[in-house]
């Protein structure tokens, strides 16, 4: 979605109590709060927040349409049951990279009913946010989905869904102004990339080696990525004979990432595994090859106990130092 | 083909007995369980022994610490059909590795002046000596660990071994890192999760009670619990406590 020519409202004073109010009989509301130790969590709330930039969740929203562990059947042996319909969202303040990680996992997961079926159910609402030092964003790089994009005196419509929203609130929308959506100021420093050849060009480079020496494999670099989306499948079966399987988050520092029948493991260490994560962050695999799925929203950076820096690597690259 | 109603054995070897505790602590699934197995020797489950029949499916705990011990084991394991090494004593020796540097201090001080006429050793893993078909790690084991492992047994497969590290579940609980905001010497990046982070959802940092994941990176996480305020032995202590002593 090109954000130029958005259906931006300047909106009335008590908009926002009726949206709450619009939204209430169907919707959950989910928006993100700092806690008392520190961590900032996208969590259920009473209502939408006033305030909407209260920086980003430490897990990403993606958490609504990939759970952690996510049941995609059980069997009790007599009849298949499906997963629990879900609860209806709003997600309110989404940042930017956000968006537009939300618009790359809606690409990787065309056509996946599972996700798409969570993904009907959410209405996400967009917010300004205020770059912290990790940041690296693009914002005018990527398209962005979401429906709704709020600031304390406007609304932008993302998309027919939230088109739909405001015609029911027009009572309360203003003029229509042609405004670009706000966009973060002074994002400290980019994410770096890297042309393909170079890339390719490293495969036998110690930088591989080098910057992945340090690595636990905690996998916690993933589990915080809003574009991460691997998982593995697996099965579990209760006493009394009911079987589920669930897809589980997975990652590929994991030891059985890239193990294949018979043991072979396509990416045997460490460096292997963190070449292979660079790859995916920096060119994105399939149809979106060539575009980076990394939305720089600096998480893994900041969560990373040994500050692995994936644009550090694609610096040093660049700089031919490997 | 597994039979359906198992003939399961715990056997007791050096240590607190407290996986065969936990087992017997999944008080809601007990009636449930006892239609999937019979329990026909265990010394805290039932009175009954038996010296002869064959087991499907023994459980050891605890680790091996003398030559008639390990007679006892290897015996046992040519009367089960598969044999399952449960809890960290029976996977690496356990805590009762912690004799190492002191084993003749420690044998006097327990068995007196006739220390040296016991023959012992230091305490072993079970697979140092038998085959071991299935692992449950844990110091001691979570309930679901016993129940995932019986609901897959009643398939006839065995459960799905792990290998992702505490931190992910951590993370995915959205807890606060206590080794990367309050330089604590946590353990979950090396070790086996399955535990939900237990004791870092408690602000606890792990203990490393799991065991190891297969390609633990020590060396990193040493020099990152360099910036808590255990020294170099009392690291390497940590480490090994429940991975079993040298190898660190
Ligand atoms: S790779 Fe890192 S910076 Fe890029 S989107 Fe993922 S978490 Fe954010
Ligand atoms: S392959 Fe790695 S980088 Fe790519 S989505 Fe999976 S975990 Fe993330
Ligand atoms: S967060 Fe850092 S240490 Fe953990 S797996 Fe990712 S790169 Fe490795
Ligand atoms: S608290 Fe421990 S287990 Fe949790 S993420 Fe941090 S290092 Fe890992």
């Amino acid at each position: 979605m090109k954000d130029t020519h958005l259906p931006c409202f300047r909106i009335k004073p008590d908009f926002y109590d009726a949206l709450a109010h619009h939204l209430a009989a169907d919707f959950e509301f989910w928006a993100s709060l700092v806690g008392a130790d520190g961590l900032c969590r996208l969590q259920l709330v009473a209502s939408p927040p006033e305030n909407t930039s209260s920086g980003l969740p430490g897990i990403p929203f993606k958490k609504l349409l990939l759970p952690p562990a996510e049941p995609l059947w059980s069997w009790d042996g007599k009849t298949f049951q499906s997963p629990d319909p879900q609860p209806r969202r709003a997600v309110f303040g989404v940042a930017l990279c956000d968006l537009q990680a939300l618009w790359y996992l809606d690409q990787v997961f065309a056509e996946d009913p599972l996700y798409q079926e969570r993904r009907q159910h959410l209405l996400i609402v967009g917010g300004p946010c205020q770059p912290a030092d990790q940041c690296r964003c693009h914002p005018d790089e990527s398209p962005l989905a979401g429906d709704l994009f709020q600031t304390h005196d406007h609304i932008w419509s993302l998309s027919n869904r939230g088109h739909a929203v405001l015609k029911e609130l027009a009572k309360w929308l203003g003029a229509t102004v042609d405004r670009p959506l706000p966009k973060p100021l002074q994002v400290p420093k980019p994410r770096a990339d890297i042309r393909e050849p170079l890339f390719r060009a490293s495969t036998g480079s110690a930088i591989w080696q080098q910057s992945s020496q340090s690595c636990l494999a905690c996998g916690v670099c993933s589990a915080v990525c809003p574009t991460c989306y691997c998982y593995d499948m697996i099965d579990h079966t209760d006493l009394d004979g009911k079987s589920t399987r669930q897809r589980v988050w997975d990652n590929c520092f994991f030891s059985t990432h890239a193990k294949v029948a018979g043991g072979h493991d396509f990416r045997p260490d460490r460096a292997a595994r963190l070449r292979f994560r660079f790859e995916h962050k920096k060119f994105g695999f399939g149809p979106l090859r060539g575009r980076p799925s990394c939305v720089g929203c600096g998480r893994c950076l900041k969560a990373c106990p040994v500050d692995i820096d994936l644009d550090q690597i694609a610096e040093q690259l660049n700089a031919g130092e490997a | 083909m597994i039979p359906k109603l198992l003939k399961i054995g715990v056997v007791h070897f050096a240590g607190c007995s407290g996986c065969q505790l936990m087992l017997l602590n999944c008080e809601a699934e007990l009636a449930i369980l006892a239609q999937r197995v019979d329990c026909v020797d265990a010394s805290m489950i039932t009175s009954a022994t038996c010296e002869e029949t064959p087991f499907d499916l023994l459980l050891v705990e605890g680790s091996i610490t003398s030559p008639s011990e390990q007679q006892h084991l290897q015996k046992l394991r040519l009367r089960c059909r598969h044999l399952v090494a449960v809890g960290a004593c029976a996977l690496t020796g356990g805590i009762n590795r912690f004799d190492a540097p002191t084993r003749e201090t420690a044998c006097t001080h327990v068995y007196g002046p006739v220390a040296d006429q016991i023959e012992t050793f230091s305490p072993q893993p079970v697979a140092n000596f038998v085959a071991v078909d299935a692992c449950i790690p844990g110091c001691p084991p979570e309930h679901s660990d016993f129940l995932d492992f019986f609901g897959a047994l009643s398939c006839g497969v065995w459960p799905t071994q792990r290998d992702a590290p505490v931190c992910m579940e951590c993370r995915t609980r959205e807890l606060r890192c206590l080794l990367e905001e309050d330089h604590l010497p946590c353990l979950g990046p090396i070790t086996i999760g399955g535990c939900a982070a237990r004791c870092p959802a408690l602000g606890i940092p792990c203990e490393g009670c799991r065991g190891e994941v297969s390609e633990a990176n020590r060396d990193e996480l040493c020099h990152l619990m360099a910036k808590t305020h255990l020294s170099k032995s009392e690291l390497k202590r940590r480490i090994q406590r429940f991975t079993g002593g040298e190898n660190v």
